[in-house]
This record gives C-alpha cells, sequence and structure tokens, in this order.
C-alpha cells in the first residue's frame, strides 16, 4: 500500500508539469499575443515589439516557461502581461466561489444520485425502476447550460424570481446564508444533474453486481433486515466504481463550471480562465490548468486509497 | 406419440435457424421500446439534416422578420432577436449538429482506435509514453481543454488552418450545405482530440485482455509481423466496442459542439449552430422574457441527445451479453434497455 501510494505520488508531478508544458506549448504555437490584442491596431509593429521586450515576451520559449515556474516555487501562480492581474490575488475572492459550487455540485449529484438508484437496483423491473431509468436518462441527456438558462428565464416570467447574483453579486455564505444558498442552489443543480443521472445509473448496475456475491446470500441467511444487508454490506462495496467516476468527473465538473459561471454571472475561477483563453493571458490560464491537474491527480489518488476502505479484500503491492 | 413431439422441437429449431443477426437485432429492439424511440429521433434528426433545405421554410440566416415574434403559423417556434425564423435556424440546426458531431467521432475514435491497439498490443516504452499523454489530456478540465485547442487551430494565423485551406482540397467556403466548412472542421477535430484520451483507455484496456488469447500466440508462431496480428486479429476483435463507444460518444460530441458554440469559441456567425441560438443576444432577451428563441434549439438539443442515449442503451444490452438482462437475481430481468 504504501509503496504504491508513493509510487502514484512521484508521477504526480510528472502529470502535472506536462499539463502546464502542454498549455505552454499550445498557446504558443499561434502566432498572435496578448499584446496583438491589447494595442490592437492602434500599436505599430515597433511600439509592439517594444512592449514584448518590456514584458519578456520575446524571449525563447523555455526560458519563460522555468521563469513562470520560479514564480510557481515563490508563490506566484502567474499574470497577465502587462502585470494588472495576478492569479494569487484573484484566487482569494475567486476560489472560495467556484469552491462552494463544486461542493454543493457533488453534494446534490451524490443526494440525487445515490437513494434512487439503491432503490432501483432492488426492486428492478418495477414502475418505480423504470421511472428512475428514465428520469436517469433524461437527466444525462438535457445539457447543462440550456437547463441553466431555463432556470433563469422561467422564473422570471412565472414568479419574478431571479438568483439575487444578478445585482448583488457574489454573498460569502457567513455573511448571509439564506441568499448564498440562493445563488447556489440553481448553479449547482444545473451543473450537478447530468452527473447525478450518471451516479444513478452506476449505482443501479453495480449494486445490482454485488447483489449476486455468496457474502450478500450469507448476509441474507443470518436473517438480516434487507435495509442491513443493502445499505450496510452491498452498498459499501457497490461504491467502488460510483467513486472512480465521480473522482474522473471532477475534471468535467471544472470545466462545466466554465459555462455554469458565465451563466449565472458567479465572478470565479471558470470565468477567469474563459477570459483569459479569449484574451491569450497565458500565464492566467497556465495557472489555471496547474490547479486544476493539482486537484485533479489528487483526487484520484485519494479515490485510489479510499478502495481499500471501501472493499478490504483489495490490497496494493 | 414421440414423433409428435418431435415434430415442433424440430420447427422451433428451424425458427432459430432462421434468426439471422438482423432479425435478432430487430427482435431485440421490439423488446426495448426507449431504443426505439430512440431510433425515432435519430432518423428524425437524419431526415432533417438531409432535407434541411427542403423543411426549413425560410433562409435561417436572413433577417427579414419583425423580431421576436412569438410562435405563430407562420413561424412555429417564433422569431429571434434578430428577426430570424427560429424553426429553420433549428432544421438547418441539425446538419450542423449531425456533420460536424460525425466528423469529430470518426477523427476521434480512429485515432484512439489506432493509440489504444498500439499502447495495449506493444506495451512496454510506448505504452508507458502513449498513457502518460494521455494521463495529461484528462488531467485538463475537459472543456478548457477544448477551448484552449479551439483557439490555438482555430486561429485566422494558425499553420494549421492555412495547412488546410492551401494544402487539402477541403473547399474554403460552404461545403455540404454549411457556410464557413472550414471553421466546422477545425472544431471537430479540436472536439475529437478532446474524446481521444478517454477512448484510448478502454480500447488499451480490451486489446490488453485479448492479446491473452492462445490463437494470438498461434499467430505469432505462424511467423505474424506484431502490424499483421494487430490489423488482422486484434483490431476486428475490439471493432464491436469501438463503434458501441462512437455511439455513446456522438451525443457527447454533438453537445461539445454546442457548448463550444454557445460560450462563442465554436462555430462562427453564419453557422447555424444551436449553440449559437442559444447563447449570445437570444440569452439576453431570454432575461426579459422571451423565451423561444433559446427554448426551441435547446429542445432540439436535448432531444437528440436523449435519442441517441437510449439508442446506445439499447445497442449495448444487445451488443455485449455480459451487460445483457441486468434485471437482477429473481428481477424477472429484461424491462426497457440500459
Amino acid at each position: 500500500m504504501r509503496t504504491y501510494i508513493l509510487r502514484r505520488l512521484l508521477l504526480l508531478p510528472v502529470i502535472v508539469l506536462g499539463v502546464t508544458i502542454l498549455t505552454f506549448a499550445l498557446f504558443r504555437i499561434v502566432p498572435g499575443d496578448a499584446i496583438d490584442l491589447r494595442c490592437g491596431i492602434s500599436c505599430t509593429e515597433e511600439q509592439k515589439r517594444e512592449l514584448r521586450d518590456q514584458f519578456g515576451l520575446d524571449r525563447p520559449f523555455y526560458v519563460q516557461y522555468f521563469d513562470w515556474l520560479t514564480g510557481v516555487s515563490r508563490g506566484h501562480l502567474g499574470e497577465t502581461v502587462f502585470g494588472e492581474v495576478e492569479l494569487t490575488k484573484e484566487l482569494r475572492h475567486r476560489l472560495p466561489i467556484t469552491g462552494e459550487l463544486l461542493i454543493m455540485t457533488v453534494i446534490f449529484s451524490l443526494i440525487l444520485g445515490i437513494p434512487p438508484g439503491v432503490i432501483s437496483a432492488i426492486r428492478p423491473g418495477t414502475p418505480i425502476d423504470w421511472l428512475a431509468r428514465f428520469v436517469s436518462v433524461l437527466g444525462l441527456s438535457i445539457p447543462g447550460f440550456w437547463l441553466a438558462t431555463l432556470f433563469i428565464i422561467f422564473p422570471v416570467i412565472w414568479w419574478n424570481w431571479s438568483p439575487p447574483t444578478f445585482g448583488r453579486g457574489f454573498v460569502p455564505f457567513f455573511d448571509d446564508p439564506w441568499v448564498n444558498l440562493q445563488e447556489f442552489m440553481l448553479p449547482s443543480l444545473a451543473l450537478g444533474l447530468a452527473t447525478a443521472a450518471g451516479i444513478m445509473r452506476l449505482t443501479r448496475s453495480s449494486l445490482l453486481e454485488v447483489m449476486r456475491n455468496d457474502y450478500i446470500r450469507t448476509a441474507w441467511s443470518k436473517g438480516l433486515r434487507e435495509r442491513t444487508v443493502v445499505w450496510r454490506h452491498a452498498l459499501k462495496n457497490a461504491m467502488i466504481p460510483v467513486v472512480t467516476v465521480l473522482g474522473l468527473q471532477v475534471g468535467g465538473l471544472l470545466g462545466g463550471a466554465v459555462i455554469i459561471e458565465s451563466i449565472f454571472a458567479l465572478n470565479g475561477m471558470g470565468v477567469l480562465v474563459l477570459q483569459s483563453i479569449v484574451t491569450r493571458e497565458y500565464f492566467i490560464v497556465q495557472g489555471i490548468t496547474f490547479l486544476a491537474a493539482i486537484v485533479y491527480v489528487t483526487v484520484n489518488l485519494a479515490v485510489d486509497i479510499t478502495y481499500a476502505w471501501f472493499d478490504p479484500r483489495i490490497r496494493y503491492t | 406419440m414421440a414423433r409428435e413431439v418431435a415434430v415442433p422441437v424440430e420447427l422451433e429449431e428451424m425458427e432459430v435457424e432462421r434468426r439471422t443477426p438482423m432479425r435478432r437485432a430487430l427482435h431485440l429492439l421490439r423488446r426495448h421500446p426507449l431504443g426505439i424511440f430512440g431510433l425515432v429521433v435519430i432518423v428524425t434528426l437524419v431526415v432533417s439534416a438531409i432535407f434541411a433545405e427542403q423543411i426549413a421554410p425560410y433562409d435561417p440566416a436572413a433577417i427579414e422578420f419583425d423580431q421576436l415574434q412569438s410562435p405563430t403559423l407562420a413561424h412555429p417556434f417564433g422569431t429571434d432577436r434578430l428577426g430570424r425564423d427560429v424553426f429553420s435556424r433549428v432544421v438547418m440546426g441539425s446538419r450542423v449538429s449531425m456533420v460536424v458531431g460525425m466528423i469529430s467521432i470518426i477523427i476521434g475514435v480512429t485515432g484512439a482506435a489506432a493509440l489504444g491497439i498500439l499502447s495495449g498490443f506493444l506495451g512496454g516504452r510506448i505504452d508507458n509514453l502513449i498513457q502518460r499523454a494521455m494521463d495529461v489530456l484528462l488531467a485538463f478540465p475537459g472543456l478548457v481543454l477544448l477551448l484552449a485547442i479551439v483557439s490555438v487551430l482555430g486561429n485566422p494565423d494558425a499553420t494549421f488552418r492555412e495547412f488546410l485551406s492551401d494544402k487539402t482540397p477541403i473547399p474554403e467556403g460552404s461545403f455540404l450545405g454549411i457556410p464557413k466548412f472550414l471553421d466546422a472542421l477545425i472544431v471537430s477535430v479540436a472536439i475529437a482530440i478532446g474524446i481521444v484520451a478517454g477512448v484510448t483507455r478502454i480500447v488499451r484496456g480490451a486489446v490488453l485482455s485479448e492479446k491473452q488469447n492462445v490463437y494470438i500466440e498461434a499467430a505469432r508462431a505462424m511467423g505474424a509481423s506484431d502490424f499483421r496480428i494487430m490489423a488482422r486479429h486484434i483490431l476486428p476483435n475490439v471493432f464491436a466496442l469501438v463503434v458501441v463507444l462512437a455511439s455513446i460518444l456522438l451525443p457527447v460530441a454533438i453537445l461539445a459542439e454546442a457548448a463550444l458554440t454557445f460560450l462563442g469559441l465554436g462555430l462562427p456567425e453564419p453557422i447555424p449552430s444551436w449553440g449559437a441560438d442559444l447563447g449570445g443576444r437570444n440569452r439576453e432577451a431570454a432575461q426579459l422574457g422571451f423565451w423561444w428563441p433559446v427554448f426551441f434549439p435547446g429542445l432540439a438539443l436535448s432531444l437528440v441527445v436523449l435519442g441517441f442515449n437510449m439508442m446506445g442503451d439499447a445497442l449495448r444490452d444487445i451488443g455485449d451479453p455480459r451487460l445483457r438482462g441486468s434485471g437482477g437475481p429473481g428481477g424477472g430481468g429484461g424491462g426497457f434497455g440500459s
């Protein structure tokens, strides 16, 4: 177990570095940079060259990359070309927004995914199973960004209500929990519905598989109640594929946050990365993908480690 | 007495023999009403994509009507913020979705199958290299990777675009009835890169288990080269899996295109994409209560994805006996797909 974790930990920086190098390379193969976009046609080539020289954009790629890397080791994740926006400072007010969005999304998808999946699996073939499966295919098919748009327009038409974010901006949870929850309720639902549907289907099929095991038959023949057999014995094992997929979904959710944040006017990391891609502020994009990759790799390592807890038969050698 | 019994048994055996794979598939589909529903949606989509010009009553790009008219007989889905007929845009959008989705899937899945087979079969250093590259791709937040690739490939000065327009016979203007086809192709390539990593993983896994079979050893003993074994033995055996993956990923690709275009980085303006209709000015209008310009394109998009998902479920049931009848122990089995 320890060697396995160690090996994975050693691989972690390799993958994270790979992500940053790929981001770096991706943006460097294209002509045109932030200077081009900022000055537009108002600058002469001469002025642009001077600006590039001043902000170090004319240096070789690898020098710029190592420069950025040294910055990261000192806690500077990256900044815009002119240096007026610094990512490490931006994080302070953007990270809580994206963080809360993602945490609530995961909570929603677990609440809406696991119980229906379990009910569907222990009563296969019944109308409730049929309904749960139909709703889950529906949930997988409705694009989150369309749902989000509907979530905004229909409450306005029907009840003249819109999320308090429009107008008030982000309200931290501890300032006003009620307003804060109103702000994050619909975005997390829109973002989490597809994940919930996926989790429901996975819980169902995985639980059905586990229920065929011998140790479940033993639990039944001991005369345990259905609730104990399902929730205590079977579900724990059935959670392995669910947790795996949830871990892999983290990347998708981070990406989905880009769309959902911009629809709901939540000024988080997603909005920043979208703006930075459009304005070619490489270093900001770079810093954000760096953070996202760390989160993704760590979550998936944690997922691997939890396997042993869910199923004690699993040992890493 | 014994003969009388034997006759119906014989008949039944003949019945079974006459069940060609095609008929078996049809029979199974009949047992999967949701699969049939999916098939109907897909057929509608394909018909609408092929005959879009004939079905659409107006030019989807023409700005010729009063803005934001609510649905009427003349405009069943109303008109949008710019005064275009929403119904015509939804119909033309089906072609755009279909073409972009198909191109992405063909490029992405073919590439992934090749990488997966190489990686799984050859193993060793090549396997390690390919898998670490896929690790890196997977560690990107999906949409951010797509956005980055699109903004890189789609750049007007990008060498990739120059290469496509100068060195290949791909037309600069409209093709297959899609204006600015080159841009659509570039977006497709980006989506293809986005799906490669996941598919490569799955194909590699299948190849690893296929490799254990004795017939591979036999082929090798007979002096078959690595390439021959991969092309003649491994590929046909993972082909069904690849097709199922393609059918599962087609709706994913369609959604990806819509999402990119919605954010303004996908297909450029004259292309009538559902994603474009969902965003921009229409969304601003929707917040003021004009719901139809965003409602109908989104509904079409959801229906198409739903159709493919249901069809995919049924296909998986039919194609992979291991997943079939997961109705559970004593649960009567079957039911409706999945």
